[in-house]
């Protein structure tokens, strides 16, 4: 069975510097049903952002676990020490391949800093990173 | 005789060269062109600051050079060339580029760049297709260095894998000898 | 017992000169082997960056521009002719020549720079000494002071203290330095 993913990077400054879909063309019922989804998984996530400020706090792991949840999706969330949360909307419950998939991201989004083209907080357009993102989500959660 | 070479850069790079962090020295570097992407505006431009930038290094990097590896003169390019790769290179940043492609007069090459530590990490903004050449100033410390061993020459970027290229190659010409000045008349 | 230095680019110009255990007035000319009565300064003279310090110029029979074309021109010189005597085409030029009242040891890098020094002909080799003031004293305190500019095209007479100081001490704890 498939499910339906919302990934996304919110930066320092609460702005988004990353979004993804994955599994969607499932529930591709109607172009504009689509459109709906998508600002809601926005309008999730951006609702989530107070909760995972004050979840921080709570522990010393980066992974924060699922924090919120709206109707059938779960919000998880994982925040970077230089506080870039990668939040993450899914249907089925949080395991190890939501936490491993999150923990890879942040691999790759730190290969990203390093690169001296790239200015933090501002949007990622690298295809790589696109790419390595797409492929981890085919590994772990697709 | 490129054997010697080889063993000679790899016991330079292992007895006698202090080494710094990698990312220490990716990241100054990496920095500078951002800067002067930014600075400039013009890739064009940061291509030519680069291999300026180049040229001063590489004028005072060939002393160093000579006196660590204790390298005099080379016979000709061709030799100058091996030595660059494998004791140049190697030396300063611990890769071997390939020399080959020599034109028939012996007088252009190219220098295969396998490995480039300067490119990690390094993703090039999306606009730059063939138009900056990240490791410019590669092309600079040659023209430096081997100006002040009275050689003159050209050194350009032909294709780089930041670019989507399948390799880096850096084409090298040889122009001419610099001849030895000589005191004033006078005296 | 080494009495002076010159340094040469690759413009001809001596860009150094230092001397040591000199109180006679042209390059090596008259030396006179009594050293009680050797100017001893602390800091030796050196042109021509402190022209003004140390011994003055008309204690000279020659002034120290002319002195220094002098110097370059023989050790160009000879360098040429040695190098068209020579049956190998890796001539690395001459090593020293010797007078009675002196020997010019020579040394050249292939960056073109020009190292002598004038000693008592009684002195070993110094081209080691040369050397090691070309690989440890000029590139460690000249080469790599990236404020100092190095502009290949025009001459910088070194200006230094650090490399005086440090050559000066290198130089005055050499064996044959007042042997």
């Amino acid at each position: 069975m498939s499910h339906v993913y919302y990934f996304t990077i919110v930066g320092t400054n609460d702005v988004p510097l990353y979004e993804a879909e994955f599994g969607m063309q499932i529930k591709d019922t109607s172009l504009s049903a689509k459109e709906e989804t998508r600002y809601l998984n926005q309008f999730i996530a951006h609702a989530a952002l107070d909760i995972i400020d004050e979840a921080v706090w709570n522990t010393t792991d980066l992974y924060l676990k699922t924090l919120d949840k709206y109707n059938e999706l779960n919000v998880s969330c994982y925040v970077t020490p230089s506080n870039t949360r990668f939040i993450l909307l899914h249907e089925n419950k949080a395991d190890d391949n939501i936490k491993t998939f999150l923990a890879e991201c942040h691999e790759f989004y730190i290969k990203i800093l390093c690169n001296p083209f790239y200015t933090v907080n501002t949007p990622i357009v690298s295809p790589t990173f696109e790419q390595r993102v797409k492929s981890l989500a085919r590994r772990f959660l697709l | 005789m490129a054997k010697q070479y080889k063993t000679l850069g790899e016991d330079i790079w292992k007895n006698r060269v202090e080494t710094i962090n990698a990312e220490l020295f990716i990241f100054t570097y990496g920095s500078i062109v951002a800067q002067l992407v930014k600075d400039f505006e013009d890739y064009e431009q940061v291509n030519k600051q680069l291999e300026k930038m180049g040229y001063n290094i590489g004028v005072r990097l060939i002393e160093d050079f000579l006196s660590r590896s204790g390298w005099g003169r080379c016979t000709d390019f061709k030799e100058t060339m091996e030595v660059i790769s494998k004791i140049g290179f190697k030396m300063f940043l611990n890769i071997a580029p390939t020399v080959t492609n020599w034109s028939t007069d012996s007088k252009v090459c190219s220098l295969i760049l396998d490995e480039n530590p300067l490119n990690d990490f390094v993703e090039l903004p999306l606009d730059t297709q063939h138009k900056l050449w990240y490791s410019n100033i590669l092309c600079g410390v040659l023209r430096g260095a081997l100006e002040m061993v009275q050689m003159q020459i050209e050194a350009n970027f032909i294709s780089c894998v930041l670019q989507g290229d399948d390799i880096s190659e850096i084409r090298v010409q040889f122009i001419r000898h610099l001849q030895e000045e000589l005191p004033n008349a006078d005296d | 017992m080494i009495y002076n230095l010159y340094i040469f680019d690759r413009h001809c110009q001596c860009i150094f000169y230092t001397e040591w255990n000199r109180n006679r007035t042209t390059a090596g000319s008259r030396a006179q082997t009594d050293s009680s009565s050797l100017h001893e300064a602390t800091a030796p003279y050196v042109w021509p960056t402190a022209a003004v310090a140390g011994m003055p110029t008309d204690a000279r029979d020659l002034a120290m521009p002319d002195e220094t074309k002098l110097v370059y021109g023989v050790v160009f010189s000879l360098r040429n002719m040695v190098s068209k005597l020579s049956h190998t085409k890796e001539s690395d030029g001459f090593l020293s020549y010797r007078t009675n009242t002196y020997k010019l040891h020579y040394f050249e890098t292939a960056s073109g720079l020009k190292f002598v020094m004038l000693s008592d002909p009684t002195v070993p080799s110094l081209r080691d000494v040369l050397k090691q003031i070309y690989y440890h004293i000029y590139i460690e305190y000249v080469v790599k002071n990236a404020l100092l500019p190095h502009d290949p095209k025009l001459s910088y007479p070194i200006s230094n203290d650090y490399f005086r100081a440090v050559l000066n001490n290198y130089i005055k704890g050499l064996p044959c330095y007042q042997s």
